[in-house]
C-alpha cells in the first residue's frame, strides 16, 4: 500500500458506478474521497475496491456517521470502525460534518441541523475532543446546508464555527454550495461568512450541485455546479487559498466523464488563483 | 430555550409522527425563526422527506428484485410502513431492512403475492453475504494435525455471512429471472415444490446453491455449531456422513472448523 501522501488539486468524490472506469483507465485525478460510512462492512467487494484505488491514488474519508451534533455520546463501536479503516487505508483527510444524524442510537442517516448555542458548542466541542483523542489526528468538520433555523441561536453558523475551532484545533471543511444554499435560504451575505472563516484551519473545499426548488435551494448533490457557486469559490480562494477541492456527487450520478469535467474546471479556478498569486 | 436533547427529541418525533396528528411538528414550529417562503411543516417537509427518501433507497438497493416484482409506487408505500415501524439502529445504513421479510409476511397490501416474503429473505442474505468478512476456504491439510482429542471437540463451520433458506416457492428462479439481462418470458411454476437453498460468496463471487434434502440436513447441523463427533453419532442413520462431508467441502459449503472447549 502507498504511503500516505499530501492531496492538492480537485479530487473528485469516489462512487461504485465508477470503480470499473477508475481502475481500468486510470484517470488523471489527484485524490478521491471516499464516503465511510459506506465501506463499515467486514469484507467483500467494497473493501477490495477500496483497497484497488488507494494503491493508485491518494485518498481522504468523509463520513456523516459521527453524529457530532447529536445529545448522544460518540458512538464507540462507529468510531472504532473507523480508527481501523484509517490505519487500514491511511486517508490524508478523516472529515465528517456539523450535524447530528442520530439520537438515542436511532439513525436518521440525514443531516440535520442544530441551534447554534451554548450548549451545542460544548456538546460537541467534547464530542469533537473525543473523536480526536481517540484518532490521534485533527479531525476535519464541514459546514452544513440548512433549511431551517432555530430562534433560539445564540451566534451565527460562522461563530459558531469559530469557536469550535478555538476549543478544539480541529481543521474545517468548507462545502462552497453549502454556504450558498444556506445563505439563500437564510439571507445572509455568504461572503461575509467566508470572510469569518478561520482560514489557516481549512483544509478542504466540497463543490456540488443544488436544486432550485422555488421555495428554497435543496443542497440535492445532483447536479453540475452552478455559476454563483463558482463565482463564490473564486472569492473563496482568495481567503481559503489553493486549498483541495472536491467534487461531490451523490444523485443521479452521471458518467465518470462528466466528474471530470467539473474536477478539471475547478483545476482551473485554483491554477489561476495560484498564477494571480504568482504576480501579485 | 430548550435543550439540545429535547429540541432533537422533538425533531425525531416530527420526522416520523402521523401527519394527521402533527404534535411534535406545531412544537418544534415553536422554535423556529419565521420563514415567509416555507410553513413550520413545510421547512421539516424537508427533512421528513430526505430521510424517508434515503431509507427507502437503501432498502431499494438491498431489495432490488423485491422493487422490480411489485414496481416503485408499492415499494415506495411499503418500505415507509416498515420505516415508520422499524427504526435504523446502526450508523452503518448496510445494516438496516433485516426485517423486511418478517413484515411483508403480514403486510396485508402484498398477501396476493405469497413469495415476495420468501423473495425478500433471499436477497437479505445475499447483502449479508456480500458484506461478510472474507474467508479463504477450509484448509483440509490441517485436520491431518488434529489429536484424537481435538476430533472429538471438532465442529465445522460454513463460510462466514453464509445462510440457509427454505422456501415453498422457486425463489431462486424468481431471482435470477429478475436479473438484469435474464428477463425473458419463461413461466415460473410456483406450485414446482419446495426448495432449500445456501447463499454464500467464494471470495468475490456470490452463490445461491439449490441443495438436496440430506445437504440441507447436514448444513444444518453444521450451521447450528454442533460437535462434528455429536453428527455423526446421532445422524449415523439417516445422513451418510461419509459422503456428504466431502461433497460440502468440495462445493465449498463448509469453510473453517475449530475445536470446541
Amino acid at each position: 500500500m502507498k504511503a500516505t501522501q499530501q492531496i492538492s488539486g480537485a479530487g473528485i468524490g469516489l462512487r461504485t458506478q465508477h470503480y470499473q472506469t477508475i481502475l481500468e483507465s486510470r484517470p488523471d485525478v489527484p485524490w478521491f474521497e471516499v464516503l465511510t460510512d459506506n465501506y463499515m462492512g467486514a469484507g467483500g467487494l467494497p473493501l477490495y475496491h477500496l483497497e484497488q484505488v488507494r494503491d493508485i491514488y491518494p485518498i481522504s474519508f468523509h463520513g456523516v456517521g459521527l453524529s457530532l451534533g447529536s445529545a448522544d455520546p460518540v458512538n464507540l463501536k462507529y468510531l472504532t470502525k473507523l480508527k481501523q479503516l484509517i490505519e487500514r487505508y491511511q486517508p490524508e483527510h478523516v472529515s465528517d460534518h456539523l450535524a447530528w444524524v442520530s439520537l438515542n442510537n436511532h439513525y436518521a442517516h440525514e443531516l440535520l441541523p442544530f441551534p447554534y448555542t451554548q450548549e451545542a458548542l460544548s456538546l460537541i466541542s467534547e464530542k469533537i475532543n473525543t473523536v480526536q483523542d481517540y484518532l490521534g489526528r485533527a479531525l476535519i468538520v464541514e459546514n452544513p446546508s440548512t433549511y431551517l433555523d432555530f430562534n433560539y441561536s445564540e451566534m451565527p453558523e460562522w461563530q459558531f464555527i469559530q469557536e469550535i475551532v478555538n476549543k478544539t484545533g480541529c481543521d474545517l471543511l468548507m462545502d462552497i454550495n453549502n454556504i450558498y444554499v444556506s445563505a439563500m435560504n437564510h439571507n445572509f451575505n455568504p461572503l461575509e461568512y467566508i470572510a469569518n472563516i478561520p482560514c489557516q484551519h481549512v483544509k478542504e473545499i466540497h463543490l456540488a450541485g443544488y436544486e432550485d426548488k422555488g421555495t428554497h435551494l435543496y443542497d440535492t448533490h445532483g447536479y453540475r455546479i452552478h455559476k454563483e457557486v463558482w463565482s463564490l469559490y473564486e472569492k473563496a480562494l482568495t481567503y481559503f487559498k489553493a486549498t483541495p477541492t472536491l467534487i461531490e456527487w451523490d444523485t443521479d450520478i452521471p458518467d465518470f466523464s462528466v466528474l471530470l469535467e467539473e474536477a478539471d474546471k475547478a483545476q482551473l479556478y485554483l491554477n489561476k488563483y495560484e498564477q494571480q498569486e504568482q504576480y501579485a | 430555550m430548550i435543550s439540545i436533547q429535547s429540541m432533537q427529541t422533538l425533531f425525531m418525533n416530527a420526522i416520523f409522527e402521523n401527519l394527521e396528528k402533527p404534535v411534535a411538528t406545531n412544537e418544534l414550529g415553536k422554535h423556529l425563526t419565521y420563514n415567509e417562503r416555507l410553513s413550520v411543516d413545510e421547512q421539516i417537509s424537508i427533512y421528513r422527506d430526505s430521510v424517508f427518501g434515503g431509507l427507502i433507497m437503501a432498502l431499494q438497493e438491498i431489495y432490488p428484485v423485491c422493487h422490480k416484482l411489485v414496481g416503485q409506487d408499492f415499494f415506495d408505500f411499503m418500505a415507509t410502513q416498515y420505516i415508520n415501524k422499524h427504526q435504523s439502529l446502526s450508523p452503518d445504513l448496510t445494516d438496516y431492512g433485516e426485517h423486511l421479510a418478517n413484515f411483508i409476511s403480514h403486510f396485508k397490501q402484498a398477501d396476493s403475492l405469497l413469495y415476495l416474503s420468501d423473495v425478500a429473505c433471499l436477497e437479505w442474505a445475499w447483502h449479508r453475504a456480500f458484506h461478510a468478512r472474507d474467508h479463504s476456504g477450509l484448509n483440509i491439510n490441517k485436520l491431518n494435525f488434529l489429536s484424537e482429542e481435538q476430533q472429538e471437540n471438532l465442529v465445522f463451520k460454513l463460510p462466514p455471512g453464509s445462510a440457509l433458506i427454505s422456501s415453498d416457492y422457486p425463489i431462486h428462479k424468481i431471482w435470477n429471472a429478475n436479473q438484469q439481462g435474464n428477463e425473458n418470458d419463461d413461466v415460473i411454476d410456483l406450485d414446482e415444490g419446495s426448495v432449500k437453498l445456501l447463499v454464500w460468496r467464494k471470495k468475490f463471487d456470490m452463490h445461491i446453491d439449490l441443495l438436496q434434502e440430506d445437504e440441507w440436513a447436514f448444513l444444518n447441523k453444521i450451521n447450528q455449531q454442533e460437535k462434528f463427533n455429536y453428527i455423526c453419532e446421532t445422524d449415523e442413520q439417516s445422513l451418510d456422513i461419509a459422503l456428504l462431508l466431502p461433497q460440502c467441502v468440495k462445493q465449498g459449503w463448509i469453510a473453517d472448523f475449530y475445536i470446541f472447549e
